[in-house]
């Protein structure tokens, strides 16, 4: 009789390696058989969880295949099921099969960073009250601090009204083709993950902003991006939505920094 | 512009936007909860009794499974179910 490490370790092996035979010490065969397919559903169940919209373009056929062959070639390196699927995205991209469907991985890394929001930390939202006091000289100096579950995800697709439509609607929408692109950001200021657009120089904003530039530097920058860009209605958002959780003002006088 | 003009415009934005999203939370009042509606794992928080959370419904059209809905449109929104039939969403968990 083996030890209980090298059975364990024989067993684990055998369930990816479908052409060796099962571990000594199991039988009959078929158990083994019926066992090694119970892990793969269990982890193509994952995925399918993950990445509905995904399932929903390409069909629950498709969508359980590919699934599968993403699951024998790069199986979970942690036993937390949380973080499996994060390669999923990249998978796709490189899928021969969905070449011709190229907005398919990019909605999946939708999918997958919805999926990383809704389980981010909480964070409280900043203070507006404190924010409001500040010496007007030092507000084009404040930089901010994000909400931690707050993400920007551009595509040169459509993914956010892909996903929309696909989520939300019993009889999808057309969307056209060469339709333009989208940048999303996400984030769960409560207990929902929101996913909205930027457009007119926001996402450009935002992501200066994220990045710790100054408000005055990161707002110019948005403006060099696109005339459209409204910094009082930019801002207005990102309270709204809670997306900043902190602001840090450098003390025009002595460069002391007050962080809220 | 120089530096103190910029400093104003920026100062001047911001405590618009501060204005703005200072105004009474409107959000609450503009949505209703809706049962019935929403997809598996796209539900909003806390069902009745099946799950706790945000996207843990198992099925789609989840009886007692809801999503916030702009108000007054929860009762006119209607789901197609694998069956083939249709059927609104209701303000209240559904009886199953």
């Amino acid at each position: 009789m083996p030890s209980r490490e090298t059975m364990q370790a024989s067993f684990a092996a055998a369930i990816w390696a479908p052409e060796r035979d099962v571990p000594a010490g199991i039988s009959p065969q078929r158990n083994f058989a019926v066992y090694r397919n119970n892990v793969y559903a269990g982890l193509i169940k994952s995925l399918q969880a993950r990445f509905p919209v995904v399932q929903r373009l390409v069909g629950d056929e498709f969508f359980a295949r590919c699934a599968g062959i993403f699951v024998e070639r790069q199986p979970p390196l942690s036993p937390v099921m949380m973080e499996y699927g994060a390669d999923f995205p990249g998978f796709l991209a490189a899928f021969e099969p969905i070449r011709h469907l190229p907005y398919l991985a990019p909605v999946a890394e939708l999918e997958w960073q919805y999926h990383v929001a809704q389980h981010g930390p909480d964070a409280q939202p900043l203070d507006t009250a404190a924010l409001a006091t500040l010496p007007l000289a030092e507000m084009d100096r404040l930089t901010f601090s994000l909400h931690p579950t707050c993400h920007i995800l551009a595509s040169p697709y459509p993914i956010l009204s892909i996903w929309r439509t696909n989520t939300f609607d019993t009889v999808t929408q057309e969307i056209a083709a060469g339709s333009p692109g989208e940048t999303v950001m996400l984030v769960r200021p409560h207990n929902v993950v929101l996913l909205l657009p930027l457009t007119d120089g926001i996402d450009v904003f935002v992501t200066h902003l994220q990045q710790g530039t100054a408000l005055a530097e990161a707002a110019a920058l948005a403006q060099a991006a696109s005339t459209r860009f409204d910094l009082a209605g930019a801002l207005a958002l990102l309270f709204r939505v809670q997306a900043l959780s902190g602001f840090h003002a450098i003390n025009a006088q002595n460069g002391n920094s007050d962080v809220s | 512009m120089d530096r103190r003009t910029v400093s104003l415009a920026i100062a001047g934005s911001l405590l618009t936007a501060l204005a703005m999203s200072s105004a009474p939370a409107a959000a609450d009042d503009t949505k209703e909860k809706c049962f019935g509606i929403a997809m598996a794992g796209k539900n909003d928080c806390a069902s009745a009794g099946n799950n706790s959370c945000a996207g843990q419904s198992k099925a789609d059209f989840d009886k007692a499974a809801w999503k916030a809905v702009p108000k007054g449109t929860c009762e006119t929104t209607m789901v197609k179910l694998p069956d083939g039939t249709e059927r609104a969403g209701t303000l209240m968990p559904m009886g199953s």
